[in-house]
């Protein structure tokens, strides 16, 4: 058993390791038995860099093969740290030793905890042949392991097959059969991990009997996938016809795919006729009308233009009927004649006064010209498209005054249409045209104030001018939160430490994975074991492999970290972050298929774009990124890399930090740095080979109101910091002279840098500057004035532009 | 078009479309898991062509089989507004019914959920689908904030209970007429 000591546990979180290793070894003096305090000697040995003799301790300990958890735990970090990997596990070793079930448990435990399939599947075989002491002692009952293990076996097979070899990917799907055999299978959950294991070792006519008896008893819903699926690859489309004709009409499922199914099995096997009578005969529904979209592919008989059209006549009003029809939409001949027919007969009547505007024409409206952009791309090159958004917006407004609260209106997808046409047209990218969005967005949004699309939108306007206190209010108004922190806060925190010098956001960021991940995610995943929920397990494995190895989760650290540094608080780099940087090189590094081999990035980048033709418009998305550009795997692993150059050179790693960053940077111009990054780049590269040139220094930004503004300025600062903490620990991998880019460096920053004063003067005058230009540009531009935007509402804008220029102002003045 | 699937914990990550609706709630993690994990069937989603979840259904059931309380019970019931006024709601609800009728494992006597007093479209949305309310939970939603008194009503922050019967209810002994009168505090309606 462990004992803890908290004074030994607190030196070695404030980075004490001297004094840790001394209460040690009086620990040690005092229980020569407890194998804990050794594994703590060796992990503050590893901490403090010593790195041999903690290797040493550490592997003297495990031969002695200890069997108490926290000891393992500990000494499975402490190897890890030392970035060594034991041929095998720290408990596979210890449990194989003493297969008992509280052993081997801890081990499922561990496995449970760090979402470590491999380690998962071999835990759970031997705790199926674990010996308890007594009953009482038994964890789980001998019929769950079985099921825990078959379970595991086909986990391992499905999300780590790139790692199981040939031979065990045979025989990893027999052995986790035979569990699943002997536990005898009984409910559907149960029935789910049988039929797979079924299916992987090729049994698949068993299977489907399987299936068959089991949904003849209980219609179950994943079954039913797995029924319909196999059935499909097995090409038995007779069958499947019948099949999913029974769960159309008979069970009354009027269920999409299983349309699709029963109208693709009709085809192959000749009975489209029948097809088109069971859908003729159908209820009426949206399935329906699309199910002859569907018999048009397969059928030269029926008409696709006449059932889009009567898909149109009937749907046209729902906000579903664009996406709806996406995918059956492929030639501009087929829908312009009905989208003609329809903007004569329906829209054009209510712009002309003659009928009568409601909430229903305003979504056959935008329903109208997202279709016709998605037959017609080009359009958005067309100052005609934007004037015809703006016509069509302008005439359908008077409907938000009376929008019900807590409801969106669709007419700002015609606002958003515009603005996309608008940044592909715009002859410049940048502060002006950005401007000009911002306030035709805000000006949408005062009247949609639930419209998360627009608000998305603004966020990312809002940080390519520099003001970040804008885009957080956004954000914030959206209470996003926890799953969320991982999709969609990237959208504020990206490159966020270096327009402002505040740290709350980053440290809530990060907590939602240290706490909420941590404490929530394995619990749950023993409580889905617990309950035999087997069919769920896959998924909560991969959330939790995809939270652990979160692109957005190690894009926050390197933000903390640049914020820490620049506010010289070195501590929690070492003691916490360093860690993180450590943790994301490993697994970057395997660069492998599977899910836990690779950096997973579960960033949400498509609900931005969900509107329009619901497509990333990569034109505009690359103008876009012409300032503050969005970041990838590239990025996250070039700054991570700067950064382990920094604070990890003890690492047994280093060398290959310096060739993997060396190798990145050379390829930087493709990446999507900035010109300041680069530049930040360059000078580490520079350092560790002096054959690379530094770049030259960084441009300041001209105007208060680009993001460049603070970022240079803030990246610039780091720069210094960075090469300060590298002046007091050098390490002899760093050939180049480093005063002399200090040196260099801190006399470009004197030169970049102004005070508090000057910078709230300089910010007051561009606002007041662009302000004026952007009123008239609305009041006399061919382009501007179509948008109808008042000057009032411009000076709301501003108003509130101007507060949080000074407050971005505020924040380069403090550093 | 749309299918039902079953939710799995990685559609976590797809739910911005649906979840950034104001009136939707964002749940701790293990809030969704446990669901996942106690009532794996009572949980799944309804998806587009592109098989993006457009919608989700998070029920669970509870109660006692001899004091014919055993029941599901909507907790969250959610569609994306470009999915919204085409009867795909109403679809999520049915298809509950369907996996509590007499189905195994649950075979429940009724459906209930909770909604506030004062959310008249939730209201008639279910009302359509055959709901009724059963009771009023007073200071429901209040937070625990403030001393909740049985006869000091307020729409803000009192829930409706409204239920349906299902088969197992012969004798339509679950629900009753007049229910919008009948009120409870919230720590009554605990199973
Ligand atoms: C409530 C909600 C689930 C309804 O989903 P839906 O798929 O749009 O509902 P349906 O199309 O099945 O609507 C069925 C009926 O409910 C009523 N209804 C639904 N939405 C309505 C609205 N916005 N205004 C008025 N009535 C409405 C109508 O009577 C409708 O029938 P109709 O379209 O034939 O007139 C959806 O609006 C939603 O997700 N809201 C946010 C979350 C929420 O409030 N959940 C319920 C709280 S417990």
């Amino acid at each position: 058993m462990a004992h803890h000591d908290q004074f030994i546990d607190s030196a070695l979180n404030c980075g004490n390791y001297t004094l840790a290793l001394k209460l040690l070894s009086k620990k040690i003096k005092q229980y020569p038995n407890s194998s804990y305090f050794y594994a703590l000697k060796a992990q503050a040995l590893a901490l403090q860099g010593q790195n041999d003799q903690a290797l040493q301790e550490a592997q003297d300990l495990l031969n002695k093969c200890p069997s108490d958890p926290e000891t393992l735990t500990t000494l499975a970090y402490v190897f890890d740290l030392l970035d060594y990997e034991p041929s095998h596990g720290v408990f596979e070793v210890a449990s194989k030793k003493y297969p008992t079930s509280q052993l081997v448990y801890e081990w499922f435990s561990h496995s449970v905890r760090s979402a470590d399939i491999l380690q998962l599947q071999k835990s759970t075989m031997l705790l199926t042949k674990a010996v308890h002491g007594s009953v009482s002692q038994q964890i789980v009952s001998s019929r769950a392991t079985k099921l825990y293990a078959a379970s595991s076996f086909l986990l391992a097979c499905k999300c780590c097959s790139s790692q199981l070899g040939p031979a065990n990917l045979r025989l990893f799907p027999m052995l986790g059969l035979k569990m699943a055999q002997q536990a005898v299978p009984e409910t559907a959950q149960e029935f789910c991990i049988y039929c797979q294991l079924l299916e992987l070792v090729g049994k698949k006519q068993d299977c489907l009997k399987v299936l068959e008896d089991f949904l003849a008893k209980e219609n179950d819903l994943e079954l039913k996938l797995i029924y319909l699926r196999l059935l499909k690859e097995e090409e038995l489309y007779e069958k499947l016809f019948v099949v999913t004709q029974k769960y159309l009409v008979n069970l009354g499922e009027d269920d999409w795919d299983t349309w699709r199914l029963f109208v693709e099995s009709g085809a192959l096997i000749g009975k489209i006729d029948q097809c088109i009578k069971v859908i003729d005969s159908y209820s009426d529904g949206r399935n329906k009308s699309l199910a002859y979209l569907e018999v048009a592919k397969y059928s030269n008989d029926v008409s696709k233009e006449v059932y889009l059209r009567e898909y149109i006549e009937k749907y046209g009003t729902k906000k579903c009927c664009f996406l709806d029809l996406k995918g059956f939409v492929d030639e501009s001949a087929q829908i312009d004649p009905i989208l003609d027919d329809i903007y004569d007969s329906r829209i054009n009547p209510v712009l002309e006064g003659s009928s009568k505007l409601t909430d229903s024409v305003l979504v056959l409206i935008v329903n109208y010209l997202k279709l016709r952009l998605l037959s017609h791309p080009d359009l958005l090159h067309s100052p005609d498209f934007i004037a015809q958004c703006c016509k069509l917006y302008t005439a359908t407004e008077p409907l938000l005054m009376h929008l019900q609260e807590f409801d969106f209106s669709a007419g700002f997808e015609l606002v958003i249409m515009a603005c996309q046409a608008l940044v592909l047209q715009s002859e410049t990218v940048g502060r002006d045209l950005f401007i000009r969005i911002v306030v035709i967005l805000e000006a949408a949004v005062e009247r949609n104030p639930y419209e998360f699309h627009l608000k998305l939108w603004l966020i990312t306007l809002y940080m390519k001018l520099n003001l970040v206190t804008k885009a957080q209010t956004l954000l914030e108004s959206m209470k996003v939160k926890f799953v969320q922190i991982d999709t969609l806060s990237p959208l504020l925190f990206t490159r966020y430490s270096s327009l402002t010098d505040k740290d709350e956001y980053l440290s809530d960021v990060s907590s939602f994975y240290t706490k909420n991940v941590k404490a929530e995610v394995p619990h749950m995943i023993f409580n889905c074991f617990q309950n035999l929920s087997l069919s769920k397990l896959q998924g909560f494995f991969e959330f939790s492999i995809r939270l652990q190895s979160s692109f957005s989760r190690f894009l926050n650290c390197l933000e903390r970290i640049r914020r820490c540094r620049v506010s010289n608080d070195t501590r929690i780099i070492e003691n916490e972050l360093k860690d993180d940087l450590r943790q994301f090189y490993k697994i970057y590094r395997k660069d492998g298929k599977d899910i836990d081999q690779r950096i997973n990035d579960n960033r949400d980048l498509t609900t931005l774009w969900d509107c329009g033709i619901h497509e990333r418009l990569s034109e505009v998305e690359k103008r876009l990124d012409l300032v503050n550009p969005t970041v990838n795997l590239d990025y996250l692993a070039i700054e991570t890399l700067k950064n382990l150059l920094i604070y990890d050179s003890r690492s047994s790693l280093y060398d290959e930090y310096i060739s993997k960053f060396l190798e990145l940077y050379k390829r930087v111009d493709e990446l999507p740095c900035t010109p300041a990054e680069k530049w930040n780049q360059s000078i580490i590269a520079h350092i560790l080979d002096p054959s690379v040139p530094m770049r030259d220094f960084p441009e300041k930004a001209e105007s208060s109101l680009d993001f460049e503004f603070n970022h240079t300025v803030f990246v610039v600062t780091d720069a210094v910091h960075q090469l300060q903490y590298l002046a007091k620990n050098p390490n002899d991998k760093i050939k180049g002279g480093i005063r002399g880019v200090q040196n260099k460096v801190s006399e470009g920053l004197k030169g970049l840098k102004e005070d508090l004063t000057s910078y709230k003067r300089l910010s007051r005058k561009d606002v007041a500057k662009v302000e004026d230009e952007t009123k008239k540009w609305f009041k006399s531009d061919e382009v501007g004035k179509l948008f109808n935007v008042n000057a009032r509402e411009i000076s709301t804008v501003f108003e509130e532009i101007r507060q949080a220029g000074q407050q971005t102002m505020g924040a380069l003045g403090r550093i | 078009m749309t299918s039902i699937k079953p939710f799995h914990a990685t559609d976590l990550f797809d739910l911005n479309p649906i979840n950034l609706d104001p009136l939707t709630e964002n749940f701790f993690i293990y809030f969704y898991l446990e669901y996942l994990s106690e009532w794996p069937t009572l949980f799944y989603k309804s998806t587009s062509a592109l098989n993006t979840p457009t919608g989700y259904m998070l029920a669970k059931t509870e109660g006692q089989v001899a004091k014919k309380e055993w029941h599901a019970h909507i907790s969250a019931v959610t569609i994306d507004p470009n999915y919204r006024r085409i009867g795909l709601g109403s679809y999520l609800c049915k298809t509950l019914e369907t996996y509590t009728q007499e189905e195994k494992p649950y075979n429940a006597f009724f459906i209930d959920l909770f909604v506030k007093c004062n959310n008249t479209l939730a209201i008639t949305f279910y009302e359509k689908l055959g709901y009724s309310v059963y009771r009023r939970v007073v200071g429901y939603y209040g937070g625990g904030r403030g001393r909740v008194v049985r006869n000091k009503v307020d729409d803000d922050v009192d829930a409706f209970d409204m239920r349906k019967s299902l088969r197992r209810d012969k004798a339509g002994e679950c629900v009753r007429r007049g229910g919008r009168k009948v009120r409870v505090l919230p720590g009554e309606v605990s199973y």
